[in-house]
């Protein structure tokens, strides 16, 4: 799973083009995760991604910003995900998938993660890694599921 | 190569960082819904904040 999934609940993420709920499917997904139903698999590079802008955010307004992301962290391990750190295979090929599948180095992880660990599927919102990502593994939005 | 127990030691320390949390049941993602909303530019993407952060950390 990418940490945009993460992001669009957080947010009650809404699509400004077309009105619609974008939150409601990443929200359902989630809690398809924590019944059960799907096995949920991230990153801790994507657990970062999914943290770092609201630290960010938070700093740049002068806020504390580490009780908020330790609680939002305390919010991920509530939804029964398995955080995976990349191993050295893991890492090879995602280099392999830098440079052969043109992905940027933070996606090329997170593919190569998902790969490793089996998943039938990589949930993300993003095109550009789905249109770039597609071939080594499918790519689908959460309503897509 | 292996692990030395200062690697296992560090490895401890992650599993326990991200070790999931199993009370409570599927109304934990719901309380979490809108729990960050007013902190973006609701016209902004997830997609595209992360792909902002991204550039800032790579070249700040």
């Amino acid at each position: 799973m990418d940490a945009n999934v993460v992001l669009n609940v957080w947010r009650r993420e809404v699509d400004p083009k077309t009105g619609a709920e974008l939150w409601r499917a990443s929200n359902s997904l989630l809690k398809k995760i924590r019944a059960g139903e799907y096995g949920g698999v991230m990153s801790i590079v994507s657990a970062m991604e999914v943290i770092q802008p609201v630290r960010a955010a938070l700093q740049e307004r002068g806020l504390k910003w580490e009780e908020k992301c330790r609680g939002l962290e305390r919010s991920l391990r509530r939804y029964g995900i398995m955080f995976v750190a990349p191993d050295v295979v893991a890492m090879a090929d995602a280099y392999e998938y830098f440079w052969v599948n043109r992905l940027d180095p933070f996606d090329a992880i997170t593919v190569s993660v998902a790969i490793h660990q089996n998943s039938a599927a990589l949930v993300s919102r993003d095109r550009d890694l789905r249109r770039r990502a597609g071939k080594l593994i499918p790519v689908l939005e959460p309503e897509e599921l | 190569m292996g692990l030395t127990v200062e690697d296992i030691s560090r490895l401890h320390k992650l599993s326990k960082r991200l070790e999931p949390i199993r009370e409570g049941g599927v109304e934990a993602v719901d309380r979490d819904v809108g729990v960050i909303e007013d902190l973006f530019p609701k016209g902004k993407s997830s997609v595209e904040l992360i792909h902002e952060y991204r550039r800032r950390g790579l070249t700040s």
